[in-house]
């Protein structure tokens, strides 16, 4: 106890910084339709943009958790800061492709990207593109795209940022914010250093009847910090040169699940990368021009100490990227361009280094034949080593059917596809040379809506989409007939449906404020092909994906205070390809309340949120117990000077 | 007007919990839930460990009955209401006794065959595979990740020491007089895998070490008394594989048939109830006489599209029964297969990917 009000002291003291408060001043209705309007061509796509109000309450939290709350992306999660994979539209993990500031972050070795290792206050816009509009970015997310993206704070010429969390898991976070302009020089740094021992109580539901016994949450631990550097140079009043570096080093260990003995020694895992990025943008005129490089070299490193095990990856990606656009007219916009990803591969699990070269050439065309109807054409060249190419087509349309602009049908189809992962290839032993990428096309078709009442200072979003996908050549590792390890094939035909339904309204009144985003998903993964005889697979859904899933967060803002109340509902996933078992459904409820005081150029404000406040037992993957009630204590300091 | 939003907020708070909270108090469970249940009862019939896939804790055991041609899963889990743990892998019978090594788990469980409830957990141990009772008294455990092999008092189940077998140990054969011992792995104590460590279960000491291939993974004894060993070659295909027979008097080789291949990776060397012929899968199924000097190219019955994993002989009749565990994500299937009409004659659905089977005479 003793030592908690110390921790809590201590806490106090240290200076932090505020989320909360920068919705009164930065958020205005207006804004939000704004970028609407200014968003170019990818407005052209279904996609989900987290406005800066939405960025501001989630920034606390990981991308795993965030993608949990306002998406409707599915979180796998083994636990907090453990693995998180994601499965959008039903797809699999390494069908989502994530792009910090355009360049794929996917590992080459494992295709995926753990959620668990991006927080969110290192990001300011993050970005889905659901299922086949993602051609419009990047290939291969056969689910959609996610853009983290940085954005330049051209506003104000000095603003630091300090924060500082403890939770109730042993765990504390902070992290520090600088931007800085002079002249034409803006240099934005961030630092965080997050580490938790994970300490949690939980019900051991593999000991017998209930009541089950009550056990501690033993080496879970995990520690992340790093670096966000972006700097942008006006040149002058057309170039801008951009320089962007996000430096981390991540170390976690492994927990058991509860079936598995109890070992002395746990298995850890530990990551760093350096990802760098090199930009220059010209626009004058009608002409825009954009030339990136990226250089990222990264390393991961798994150990079983009990096993004498050591898996160590090393991974470089050299990245080319120039794209020029054209403003023919108001209505009609093209760009093209060429993007050069260079893989190099270094593994403890393979026999040699390998190198992948993915080339893709890219045009789209935007057009608006008629004020009502907005139409863009995507077409992506791709060649990876010495393969064929593949052509990717996109098309997609938004149709008005309500002045101005307030309820637009929109329809998109597309064909994608995804290139096996370096491990999937050359993974020893068991990788299989020879295998053929996944493919597949989509289709969708959606509303939405948008009423705007600036008497009554309301905002209305509401949208539904039904997309049908199918993927062939699914990738499915299992052991092998001719020998004891596992290897992967290109077996299973999945065919994907669902539906996506969101909701938000915005209410404002002189000094408050009310928010409320909700999200239902409904998703039909369904296995299509029968592959053994007795394959009672055929139609079932797929493991790991549920049917229904929603979320809900209420904000609501009163003078300085903040209240809000997040909900999410997981529904029923099962575990077995032939739907024979299945973890049951949960709901989790999360509550914060934060104030705000305003001091001179300086603003501080505190909070406590409670996770999961009615203390529900439940498990996200089977045998890994999450925590029940978690505490967080939030304080956090904001200067600035205009 | 202030007043009048903050009244409309709260209520839609209120509403939106009332909403949310309604649902969360129907169900208590949080774990992995199945819908199988067992009518299991103790009678002559074949029980299939269910491997289930590593770390997903889903192993499970089945029980089928030849003569009614019924079977009960979730045989343990139903009755204990507990999961039997991760990677169950091999099944032994004493005294009205079963007991199951439970690899990933580190654990054996002793059950009471009358009703399969829970005897005895017997845990912290680094990684069970074979279990071997023998006429001394005692049980021998073979271990994966260690080259003590773990002795039981077959009295109380109790732990009564271990014995260092020197190298990682696997499949076990006992003959009456001593214990052969397949030294299977090499990954984690690191030693030589091609040899079987011949084990006096009296003193509890290595009294010989009979070279074989590499990765011997099945052991069986022919109908004169004699040893075979079926050795894989290695998982990377290092060797040619070999079946291996061995003399238990002379505790030497008497003969080794090298495979026709390499790449290839032949396991679950079974023997029939006569103790004459011998039969392995490799893909599909292959069958041969103890007189054959040469490996059979033709197999008796063809993968077709099955993924086969296991092997056992009615020691009664001779039907021939195996597993294919199809994705090794759902219910794998038991073929029964008639070797006199050579026909299927019964199949039948147990647990996830299922492996090691048994026959049980009470």
């Amino acid at each position: 106890m003793k030592r908690i009000s110390i921790i809590i002291l201590t806490f106090f003291a240290i200076i932090a910084s505020s989320e909360a408060q920068e919705k009164q001043d930065t958020i205005t209705l207006e804004a939000v339709s704004i970028q609407e309007q200014r968003s170019s061509q990818m407005n052209g796509v279904n996609r989900q943009r987290m406005d800066s109000l939405d960025m501001q309450l989630i920034k606390p939290l990981s991308l795993s958790a965030t993608l949990a709350s306002h998406s409707p992306v599915f979180i796998k999660s083994y636990g907090q800061g453990a693995l998180s994979t994601s499965s959008f539209r039903g797809a699999g993990a390494s069908h989502t492709q994530v792009l910090w500031n355009g360049v794929n972050i996917n590992s080459p070795t494992l295709g995926q990207t753990d959620f668990s290792l991006i927080p969110m206050n290192i990001m300011d816009q993050l970005t889905l593109l659901k299922g086949g509009n993602s051609i419009f970015s990047t290939s291969g997310g056969l689910g959609g795209a996610i853009h983290l993206d940085n954005k330049a704070n051209w506003n104000d010429t000095l603003t630091i940022y300090v924060n500082q969390k403890i939770s109730s898991l042993k765990g504390s976070e902070t992290s520090v914010e600088n931007n800085f302009i002079t002249g034409k020089l803006l240099i934005n740094t961030r630092l965080f250093h997050i580490q938790s021992e994970n300490e949690y109580t939980y019900k051991n539901n593999t000991k017998g009847k209930p009541p089950y016994p009550e056990e501690t949450q033993k080496n879970a631990a995990y520690r992340q910090s790093g670096l966000m550097e972006n700097i942008h140079y006006k040149i002058d009043r057309n170039n801008t040169l951009s320089a962007r570096i996000w430096a981390q080093s991540n170390f976690r260990e492994l927990p058991r699940p509860l079936t598995v003995k109890d070992m002395k020694r746990n298995e850890e895992q530990s990551n760093e990368f350096v990802r760098t990025q090199l930009s220059w943008e010209n626009q004058k005129g009608k002409d825009h021009i954009f030339i990136r490089t990226a250089w990222f070299d990264e390393s991961y490193t798994y150990k079983n100490p009990v096993a004498g095990l050591q898996t160590t990856n090393k991974s470089r990606l050299f990245s080319s990227h120039a794209a020029y656009k054209y403003y023919i007219s108001s209505d009609a916009t093209i760009e093209t361009g060429l993007n050069s990803d260079l893989y190099n591969v270094r593994s403890s699990g393979y026999e040699d280094n390998f190198t992948r070269n993915h080339l893709s050439a890219f045009t789209s065309f935007m057009y608006r034949p008629w004020t009502r109807l907005q139409t863009l054409w995507v077409v992506r060249a791709e060649k990876i080593n010495n393969k064929k190419i593949n052509i990717l087509p996109s098309a997609s349309l938004k149709f008005s059917l309500l002045k101005p602009s307030r309820l637009i049908w929109m329809a998109n189809f597309s064909r994608n596809y995804h290139y096996p992962t370096m491990n999937d290839k050359y993974w020893n032993p068991g990788g299989n040379p020879g295998l053929e990428a996944e493919y597949g096309n989509s289709y969708e078709t959606g509303l939405q809506y948008k009423k705007q009442n600036k008497q009554k200072n309301l905002l209305l979003e509401a949208s539904a989409t039904y997309y049908y996908s199918s993927i062939h050549n699914w990738i499915l590792w299992q052991p092998d007939s001719i020998a004891s390890y596992w290897t992967p094939s290109n077996l299973k035909k999945v065919h994907s449906q669902g539906i996506e339904t969101g909701l938000t309204i915005t209410k404002k009144y002189k000094n408050s404020m009310f928010r409320l985003n909700t999200q239902y998903t409904y998703t039909s993964t369904k296995n299509a092909e029968k592959l053994y005889p007795g394959d009672a697979s055929v139609g079932k859904q797929l493991i790991y994906v549920p049917k229904h899933s929603g979320n809900v967060m209420a904000f609501v803002n009163y003078k300085q205070w903040d209240l809000i109340y997040k909900y999410n509902y997981t529904g029923k996933r099962y575990t077995t390809s032939d739907n024979s078992r299945y973890m049951p459904d949960f709901m989790l409820h999360d509550l914060e309340i934060g104030k705000t005081w305003e001091l001179n150029k300086a603003k501080l404000s505190t909070s406590i949120r409670v996770d999961n406040i009615l203390n529900t037992d439940y498990q996200s993957v089977a045998w890994y117990p999450m925590p029940g009630r978690v505490f967080h204590l939030k304080l956090g300091l904001k200067w600035k000077r205009n | 007007m202030e007043k009048k939003l903050i009244h409309y907020l709260g209520k839609i708070l209120v509403l939106f919990l009332i909403v949310s909270l309604s649902g969360s108090c129907e169900d208590d469970e949080f774990g992995e839930e199945h819908n199988d249940s067992s009518t299991y009862t103790q009678e002559e019939g074949l029980f299939i460990i269910n491997e289930g896939n590593y770390s997903s804790g889903n192993g499970s055991l089945s029980f089928y009955n030849p003569a009614d041609k019924t079977v009960s899963n979730e045989v343990f889990y139903s009755v204990n209401e507990r999961p039997l743990g991760d990677i169950p892998f091999q099944i032994e019978f004493l005294n009205d006794h079963a007991i199951i090594s439970i690899n990933n788990a580190g654990k054996v469980e002793v059950v009471d065959l009358s009703d399969f409830s829970s005897v005895k957990t017997i845990t912290g141990l680094s990684s069970p595979r074979h279990i071997q009772s023998t006429s001394s008294g005692k049980i021998f455990i073979s271990d994966l990740e260690s080259s003590n092999m773990h002795v039981i008092s077959s009295n109380n189940y109790e732990y009564t020491g271990n014995l260092d077998a020197g190298k990682s140990t696997g499949a076990m054969l006992y003959n009456e007089d001593l214990i052969f011992a397949c030294n299977w792995s090499e990954f984690y104590v690191n030693k030589p895998n091609n040899t079987v460590t011949v084990i006096d279960p009296l003193s509890e000491t290595v009294i010989q070490i009979i070279p074989v291939a590499k990765e011997p993974n099945s052991i069986v004894m022919d109908k004169n008394d004699n040893i075979w060993v079926l050795s894989s070659g290695g998982y990377n295909h290092d060797e040619v594989p070999a079946l291996t027979l061995i003399d238990p008097d002379q505790l030497a080789v008497l003969q080794s048939i090298p495979f026709p291949q390499q790449e290839i990776s032949p396991e679950d060397l079974t023997i029939n109830e006569h103790g004459d012929s011998l039969f392995f899968t490799n893909k599909g199924i292959y069958g041969m006489s103890i007189n054959d000097t040469v490996i059979p190219t033709q197999e008796y019955i063809k993968k077709a599209n099955r993924n086969i994993n296991s092997l056992a002989i009615d020691p009664d009749n001779g039907d021939l029964y195996f597993s294919n565990a199809l994705d090794y994500q759902q219910k794998g299937w038991i073929i029964r297969y008639n070797r006199n009409t050579q026909s299927v004659c019964d199949s039948f659905r147990v647990g996830i990917n299922p492996g090691a089977m048994k026959f049980y005479t009470p």
